[in-house]
């Protein structure tokens, strides 16, 4: 279940592109507008061209973003000594994320700890959230050149819940952070932290 | 009557909880008594309830019987936990007949070992 060991968490769960809604409507515009194209080629050449080329342009700008910020931002990842930690636990991890040409404004880290809940199934299954424990974290970068690297001092209150998942409850550990940036657009990065059912006793 | 006698209240997840279970027919006969150990999960999820260990003993003929159990509490858990949106309680339940007493306990953390948590090859729970 558990490893204790040197790790990279590379599950970076943060939303590079901002909310998916977006993403869905521009999407749903690209079908629709092409499928209607399509279909008026034929009988009126002028409105399907106007189609076509005006529902791709939502998705090609999503397409666009995200290579802008691939090739500016990489791949991020969250560096441990240890997985999992157990409650009680303090130390450093270190994010680290490629920097191509880009430039970070501010980080804003955060410790939180989450509850999911879900009941029913199909289309009567109801989920539930709630964040139990948020913290503020007080990342520390060192200028490098094509490379981002912060250090962040962690900390895990001993009292507090360890990584937990059945069926349907989930107690689950993140670091978030969120960046803003110059010269691409801002993003955020989210890394699952498992966390053991033992404390540290001094 | 059936009564539950906790040697601990508080037991930490890998070590055990001990006591003994104590009925007395009263009048009442019961074939067996039986005492089982286990969390439940409760709150917006779906109420669900894990034995993790059950000893039982023959009544029949008898006035007044002494149980005693123990139980080892996983090293993986869960812990006792009082949450937002569920929680997760353990307790000792007895029945002889008719007769039914619940004794809750709560599970705390171990002392942190990193050793504990090493993965063992071709095992999926961590070795104590």
């Amino acid at each position: 279940m558990f490893n204790a060991r040197e790790v990279s968490l590379t599950n970076d769960e943060g939303p590079i592109l901002g909310s998916g809604w977006i993403h869905m409507g521009s999407t749903l515009l690209l079908v629709v507008s092409w499928f209607f194209g399509f279909k008026l080629l034929k009988s009126d050449p002028r409105l399907a061209g106007a189609l076509l080329i005006g529902g791709a342009i939502p998705a090609a700008l999503t397409i666009l973003q995200f290579v802008r910020l691939r090739r500016a931002l990489g791949k991020a990842e969250l560096q441990m000594k240890e997985e999992p930690v157990p409650l009680g636990w303090s130390g450093n991890v270190t994010y680290v994320r490629p920097l191509r040409g880009a430039t970070v404004r501010s980080i804003e880290a955060r410790l939180q700890c989450e509850e999911y809940a879900t009941k029913g199934r199909g289309k009567r299954r109801k989920e539930w959230r709630e964040v139990v424990l948020d913290e503020p974290l007080t990342p520390q970068s060192a200028p490098m050149l094509e490379q981002l690297r912060v250090q962040i001092p962690l900390r895990i209150p001993p009292t507090a819940p360890p990584t937990m998942w059945e069926n349907e409850a989930q107690i689950v550990w993140f670091v978030r952070l969120r960046l803003r940036m110059a010269g691409c657009p801002d993003t955020r990065s989210s890394f699952r932290v498992q966390v053991a059912p033992a404390v540290v006793e001094r | 009557m059936i009564r539950i006698e906790l040697a601990q209240e508080r037991v930490r997840n890998g070590e055990r909880v001990t006591g003994r279970a104590v009925w007395s027919s009263g009048g009442d006969p019961a074939q067996s008594i039986e005492v089982v150990c286990g969390w439940r999960i409760e709150g917006r999820v779906k109420r669900r309830e894990t034995i993790i260990g059950r000893v039982d003993a023959d009544a029949s003929a008898r006035t007044e019987v002494v149980l005693p159990f123990e139980f080892e509490i996983p090293i993986a858990g869960p812990l006792s936990y009082e949450g937002k949106l569920f929680r997760i309680t353990w307790e000792v339940d007895a029945g002889a007949g008719r007769d039914v007493e619940s004794q809750p306990f709560t599970v705390a953390p171990r002392k942190w070992d990193p050793k504990e948590w090493v993965e063992v090859e071709d095992e999926d729970t961590p070795s104590p």
